[in-house]
């Protein structure tokens, strides 16, 4: 199993088990992460699954590809580590994987 | 139906389909004035199989099951729009309602910049206009004590922020309003079909003025935008922009009208709306599970089984999303409403990749009409003697929905 740490506004921790090749969207939406909400399901449509990646572990994803890119300019709250939970794929190198949850998805 | 009246529609059921799976619905048929639709769908859950097939409109199978649906709808590769989402199916010089009536990947190209417009963000730029008209509709309204909510404001809050998105005139509202019941509510095919070919004109003229003179408008996005390094052509543009004012408008409207009717009905969740405005959102989850609204089809594109049953490439089948609402195997008593049930997964807005794109518009049209309403007008019932009647089709909505209240005193009023 693979952990993920996913990190409210107010600094509280909810540590959720993961199956390698599930996505950190499945991982919140499996364990009830409210602050995702993913409103089209991880099909990369609706940007509503944003999270920042912890800077510990930015270096370890594939960088964002162009419709992502895209869909991150309409975020609330956009920063350089910002990506969709929906295209993080989870595998054993990224146990461990601090996410931080943004104030508002919509 | 006498035996004698399905033999003469015995020739739209294939052999495959096994008899005891065929029953006579018709989507166009399921209520009279005054039945509620609601109920007759919970019938159907409960009375015919989890799939069925009927042989009205050409034969279609029918899905009446929660799980069943969620499935078909995700495997939009089997159960594919791409061939058309119409019920009866659209003929063949009809422009494709795009994106929705297109597969991936072309429909996803064709979405991104939908996604964008209706993306958080492009939201809150919409919500500021949306929040405007709610206000000047409800005081346009609140001082005559009656409205028919249909026809006096949940059909126009929607138009006119789609009018708004595409820098349309706000004049043409009516208009279109009238063709938009045409072309959705109607079955008889040959006034169905005069009306999309109007509106059809009608869409294809401000195509030709965006072409010309683009504007900051997501019509003019739409009419300039390239796929696969390619224009789009314009029965692709007009399919884009007629399926965009439908799929926003009735829909909307359509849910605001069943909240209207549930909020004048249920005083104590309209008490509970104006007293904790922050369970609003959670109610509007319920309302949207409790009532959703759209029948589209799907076609099979490869032989595949399905709840058991064996489906044939060619054959359509219904996605009814009001079955997943009323399905008693998904919610404990489907037909109650609870604002503090677990509403997550309820399929009213669709799944997969077709899931609706204004999901986060309707929800924010939706939250802005109950806010602002309920501080307008905080108590509300249905006119007395009032017959409540629900539209047939591919989507339900009130007919008309008389509402009366107490007159507000005004400051000089005195």
């Amino acid at each position: 199993m693979i952990r993920v740490i996913f990190v409210e506004i107010d600094g509280s921790r909810r540590v959720v088990e993961a199956r390698p090749d599930d996505r950190a969207f499945d991982a919140a939406r499996n364990n009830g992460i409210t602050g995702i909400i993913g409103e089209c399901g991880g099909e990369l449509a609706c940007a509503t699954c944003h999270v920042w990646v912890d800077p510990a572990f930015a270096a370890k994803l594939p960088p964002p590809g162009d419709v992502e890119q895209e869909l991150l300019e309409c975020v609330f709250d956009r920063k350089d580590i910002s990506r969709l939970s929906c295209q993080i794929r989870l595998s054993e190198a990224l146990d461990g994987l601090i996410l931080h949850l943004p104030p508002r998805q919509i | 139906m006498t035996d004698a009246a399905l033999g003469a529609l015995s020739n739209t059921v294939s052999p495959h389909v096994p008899a005891e799976l065929v029953r006579d619905f018709d989507l166009f048929d399921m209520v009279r004035d005054g039945e509620d639709i609601y109920n007759a769908w919970h019938e159907l859950g409960r009375s015919a199989p989890p799939l069925f097939f009927t042989p009205r409109y050409g034969g279609f199978w029918v899905l009446n099951d929660a799980v069943l649906l969620e499935q078909a709808f995700r495997q939009a590769d089997i159960y594919c729009s791409g061939k058309g989402i119409g019920i009866p199916p659209n003929p063949p010089e009809v422009p494709a309602c795009l994106p929705i009536e297109a597969d991936d990947p072309y429909h996803k190209e064709l979405r991104r910049p939908l996604n964008i417009a209706l993306s958080p963000k492009g939201v809150a730029g919409l919500a500021k206009r949306a929040r405007e008209i709610c206000i000047q509709l409800i005081n346009d309204l609140k001082d005559s004590g009656t409205c028919d909510f249909i026809r006096d404001f949940s059909l126009k809050m929607p138009m006119e922020l789609f009018l708004r998105l595409v820098d349309l005139p706000s004049s043409d509202r009516e208009y279109l309003l009238g063709l938009a019941h045409e072309t959705l509510k109607v079955a008889d095919p040959a006034r169905r079909h005069a009306a999309i070919e109007e509106l059809n004109r009608y869409i294809s003229g401000w195509v030709d003025k965006r072409l010309a003179q683009p504007g900051e408008d997501f019509l003019s996005t739409v009419v300039n935008m390239e796929i696969d390094g390619r224009p789009l052509t314009q029965t692709e543009r007009v399919g884009y922009m007629t399926t965009l004012m439908l799929g926003g408008l009735d829909t909307v409207g359509g849910m605001m009208g069943m909240t209207a009717m549930h909020l004048a009905t249920h005083d104590a969740h309209r008490r509970h709306l104006r007293e904790h405005p922050e369970d609003i959102p959670a109610a509007i989850e319920e309302m949207l599970r409790r009532y959703p609204l759209s029948t589209f089809a799907r076609y099979v594109s490869r032989d595949s089984e399905l709840g058991g049953v064996q489906l044939k490439e060619g054959d359509r089948i219904m996605l009814p999303t009001i079955a997943h609402g009323m399905d008693e195997q998904q919610w404990n008593e489907p037909l109650a409403v609870d604002f503090g049930r677990s509403t997550r997964d309820h399929l009213t807005f669709g799944s997969g990749t077709h899931r609706c794109p204004g999901a986060n518009l309707a929800r924010v049209e939706l939250r802005i009409f109950i806010e602002e309403w309920l501080a307008r007008i905080p108590d509300f019932a249905i006119a007395e003697g009032a017959v409540l009647s629900f539209e047939n089709g591919a989507v339900t909505g009130l007919k008309s929905l008389p509402l009366t209240w107490s007159i507000p005193q005004t400051e000089n009023a005195g």
